[in-house]
């Protein structure tokens, strides 16, 4: 390509921005559906999305949009939260008259990361959160006092479950007033102050709430097994945005933004979303502003650039099949559907805690322990570490466990050779149904034997 | 010394230390443990044209990753002379090649005359003299000094393409080329704490190498970061050995690096940082400081890092020497000035001789070759035979057959128990635990070495019974297996 022609695509890409970012995020979204639909898979995957399928009738708002979506159109959700939080997006940096290039570099890197990808594919109300806000932002920032005032219950229901979520909306607030503060915008966000910290008294609000996945320190570079977050490549642009913004005032929001991500993924790694939306933030303006700089050795500048793309692209292609993967798979939800109708309503089931968000919802049943249960106390574990029939069925009886639901992720936690799997090999326990990866046994009671 | 002298006495040195290692290397035909696993990859790629991804020998057929660039041009010279030859050529010409290439960059530091001495402790370096290992390492060490000169002329058109092939090269060879990105990135951060600007070419190659390095290393071990996250650095090690492989800094270790060299490198690097305006060696005392706290976190290879270390102390003895040199002509006896180099030359030698020639004697290459050759005839490509871990290699190079272990455990579950199975295997005094074992992992032979009984510090446990039955008896032993647990009970095998 010569340089008319990068030039001419450069032009294309800046000046129809909005269709490409749209195009693009309705791959992104539709594609995974498309998949799952084609391998005869469950549209609504993921342990979040169960959760909230769970909780339809909390009193979160992801569960009123839950009640009002007809069931069996639950699996648009999320593509669409995602495709309407992208537009807002481009929205409100029109609005805010940002330069084509970053309204171009900012939503793409947003579409293909990781963190992004993993929500538009789950029921979380992270993305809810996403949609609700930039719809207050935009609200907030205009002139007219109406439009401001509207921006409270959006900021009200964004911030409503959990705490962590009401400190992101107070600091998204700040950071606005300490742009241009209007007594407008202070009176909403004063008012918006008191009436959450009132409702997370009343109401006894957790300070985190989900996604329910398995989540560690590594979740926020997938690239060494991180469950979303972002790609290497964007967390070196991120360095690059950062060293190249730290003295430039206009950007002193970002960095008062910065801690509470920062300090919350460390404690909870399940909030990595917000670190990661941040992140992406600086990851676009240190993209641009490394491209935009001179470089003595205009090879290496074509040949980074390339680099980088093809980094971040490799990363999303891989996160997009790894997506695929996300459970439960057609297997098991055939398993879990029958054990709905052929187990006694009184039944508990064990399983590993993730799976239990899944037989849950699906099999419509008690069930032992859920991850967000098992990050306080991991019972789930003390039994499957359990090597000795004496010391399990004790566990048993205290659980009122019933039935033992053995998935290829509890296979592969515990060993084969010893310790609870060679248990279920006991009388006490009795194969009732068996597939590819689901095997489903009955605790007899001592009597039945 | 002038220039001309200077040059013409390293290349003496290069030639002469040339001729020493070839020397020893071609005087056995063993190589060290380890060599024949680079043998036998690069073998595959000669015969099939790309690396072979799936082991079908390796611990019984496993997946295998790793970076071809050694393997490839190993496989290349095959194709002119045997492999073994090939790789030994190779090895010690690219090992001897450090002379010339210390040499140059300790000429941009100092004058020649210290230079000069760089290649002289360079290549008399007891670390890297193993003149019968065949190891990436012996490639990677002299690419990455030669990164490190481009680096130094990047603007000069010619380094730069020079550079930019070194870094293609290292970053397909290995991963331990990390330690020059990191290094090149600590140069950059002292450079700027202490507001020394770095040019803007030399930026942008860093810029340019991290990227590339990394995204390289995404697309070799993609699914092996996946899944193993950060620990993929320890490459599963089995935590029994890990000390082995990641071992904390030991005084006698040190050694390796030369005692006169390691003394005034760490003087040099004292100095450098108690005063860091305007040091000429910034860029080799990032490199020190990035490899020590690569090896201290347990991140490199204790091997490599040592013998970069010891490559840097030596460009770094350039600079104590030209310090000294001016010391003394300032003194009383400024005179003897003229005898300084002769003096210098005789302690470097004196000191590094002993070590030297320790490290050439403690290289461990396989006593009985014979055994794993004839265990050739026996069994077939699907017989599993077992051995030490170090002689994993030598049962799949020489007799064709799957080995249980061998030191390769990335992408292996349960590293560690296989480990200790292995070691139950070849030391338990029951019969009944060794044989439940040898079902376990359908081993057939059992090669037991002098090596084994010297690592064990025992006889292997001498079965009575018909279950073990010795096939070859002569310096070492192979064992077949008869008999299976059940076997014992019902009927034999």
């Amino acid at each position: 390509m010569n340089k008319t022609q990068t030039n001419k695509f450069q032009n294309f890409i800046t000046t129809h921005s909005t269709l490409v970012v749209i195009v693009l995020s309705l791959i992104m979204v539709l594609i995974n559906p498309l998949l799952s639909y084609l391998a005869k898979k469950p549209l609504i995957v993921s342990a979040t999305s169960y959760n909230h399928l769970l909780h339809i009738n909390g009193k979160v708002p992801m569960s009123y949009l839950l009640l009002w979506v007809p069931q069996s159109m639950h699996f648009i959700i999320p593509g669409v939260l995602s495709l309407v939080t992208i537009v807002l997006l481009i929205t409100l940096l029109r609005i805010n008259k940002v330069s084509p290039m970053f309204r171009t570099v900012f939503p793409l890197l947003i579409i293909t990361s990781p963190a992004f990808m993993f929500h538009s594919n789950v029921i979380s109300h992270f993305m809810l959160f996403s949609s609700l806000v930039l719809g207050a932002t935009i609200l907030f920032g205009r002139k007219k006092n109406y439009a401001v005032f509207l921006s409270l219950p959006l900021w009200l229901l964004a911030a409503s479950p959990s705490l962590f979520l009401g400190i992101i909306v107070l600091l998204l607030q700040l950071s606005y007033l300490m742009k241009e503060k209007t007594p407008q915008r202070l009176a909403t966000t004063i008012i918006s102050s008191l009436v959450l910290t009132i409702y997370y008294v009343t109401h006894k609000i957790a300070f985190v709430l989900g996604p329910f996945e398995v989540y560690d320190i590594s979740s926020l570079l997938p690239d060494l097994g991180g469950i979303e977050g972002v790609s290497f490549f964007v967390l070196f642009l991120t360095l690059v945005g950062m060293f190249t913004t730290w003295k430039q005032p206009s950007f002193r929001f970002a960095y008062l933004l910065l801690p509470v991500p920062i300090i919350t993924y460390i404690l909870f790694p399940q909030t990595v979303f917000f670190l990661s939306m941040l992140l992406v933030f600086f990851a676009s303006v240190g993209l641009i502003n490394l491209f935009k700089r001179k470089w003595d050795l205009d090879l290496l500048k074509k040949c980074a650039f390339i680099l980088i793309v093809l980094g971040i692209v490799f990363t999303s292609i891989a996160f997009a099949q790894k997506v695929t993967t996300f459970r439960p798979t057609s297997d098991e939800f055939s398993a879990f559907s029958w054990t709905k109708d052929k187990i006694p309503d009184s039944s508990i089931i064990f399983s590993t805690p993730e799976t239990s968000y899944f037989a849950a919802q699906i099999a419509d049943h008690n069930v032992f322990q859920f991850t967000h249960q098992a990050y306080a106390n991991n019972q789930t574990n003390e039994i499957l570490i359990t090597a000795y029939l004496k010391d399990v069925n004790p566990l048993i009886e205290k659980h009122n466990i019933s039935h033992i639901m053995v998935t290829k992720d509890m296979k592969e936690q515990i060993p084969k050779e010893y310790g609870f799997y060679t248990l279920l090999q006991d009388e006490r326990f009795k194969l009732i149904h068996s597939s590819k990866s689901v095997e489903v046994y009955q605790v007899l009671a001592v009597t039945d034997k | 010394m002038k220039r001309r002298d200077a040059t013409k006495y390293m290349f003496v040195v290069f030639v002469l230390i040339l001729l020493i290692r070839l020397l020893i290397a071609f005087s056995s035909s063993e190589v060290t443990y380890d060599s024949y696993y680079h043998l036998r990859k690069a073998q595959e790629i000669a015969e099939h044209g790309i690396p072979q991804w799936h082991d079908t020998l390796s611990y019984g057929g496993r997946e295998l990753i790793y970076l071809p660039g050694f393997h490839y041009i190993l496989a290349l010279l095959s194709f002119l002379l045997p492999i073994q030859v090939a790789a030994k050529l190779l090895s010690n010409i690219a090992l001897s090649c450090l002379v010339p290439i210390t040499y140059l960059i300790s000429s941009r530091i100092t004058k020649p005359q210290s230079a000069f001495f760089t290649a002289l402790a360079t290549a008399i370096l007891p670390i890297t003299f193993l003149p019968s290992d065949i190891s990436v390492e012996s490639l990677f060490l002299p690419l990455a000094f030669i990164a490190i000169y481009a680096f130094m002329r990047i603007k000069e058109k010619r380094y730069l393409y020079i550079y930019l092939t070194v870094i293609f090269i290292l970053s397909f060879t290995s991963s331990a080329t990390i330690i020059l990105i990191i290094g090149f990135l600590a140069y950059m951060l002292l450079s700027t704490i202490e507001g020394k600007k770095i040019s803007r070419a030399q930026g942008e190659v860093i810029i340019f190498s991290l990227l590339f390095y990394v995204w390289t290393q995404m697309i070799f071990f993609k699914k092996l970061l996946q899944q193993q996250g950060i620990s993929f650095f320890w490459q599963n090690t089995p935590p029994q050995i890990l000390q082995q492989y990641f071992p904390s800094f030991s005084s006698i270790d040190l050694l390796l690096i030369g005692i006169i060299p390691l003394i005034t490198g760490l003087y040099v690097v004292y100095k450098a940082i108690t005063s860091l305006k305007d040091n000429k060696a910034f860029l080799i005392i990032s490199m020190v400081i990035t490899s020590i706290a690569l090896v201290w976190g347990r991140m490199l290879s204790y091997d490599i890092a040592l013998s970069f270390i010891g490559i840097c102390f030596a460009i770094l003895f350039a600079l104590f020497y030209e310090e000294i040199h001016v010391f003394i002509k300032q003194t009383k006896v400024a005179i003897w000035h003229t005898l300084i180099p002769i003096f210098v030359v005789l302690v470097l030698v004196g000191s590094t001789g002993y070590t030297l020639y320790d490290q050439v004697q403690s290289q461990q290459t396989p006593q009985d070759l014979d055994v794993f050759t004839w265990l050739a005839q026996q069994g077939n490509s699907n017989s599993i035979t077992l051995a030490t871990l170090q002689e994993g290699h030598l049962i799949t190079h020489y007799a064709k057959h799957q080995n249980v272990m061998d030191s390769k455990f990335v992408l292996i579950d349960n590293s560690e128990m296989i480990y200790k199975d292995l070691t139950t295997m070849l030391t338990t005094p029951f019969q009944t635990k060794a044989v439940e074992l040898f079902d376990k992992y359908d081993v057939e032979y059992v090669v037991i070495t002098s090596e084994t009984n010297k690592l064990y510090e025992e006889e292997f446990p001498s079965y009575t019974r018909e279950c073990f039955k010795k096939i070859y008896d002569k310096q070492s032993q192979i064992y077949q297996i008869t008999c299976t647990l059940q076997d014992e009970q019902d009927t034999n095998k």
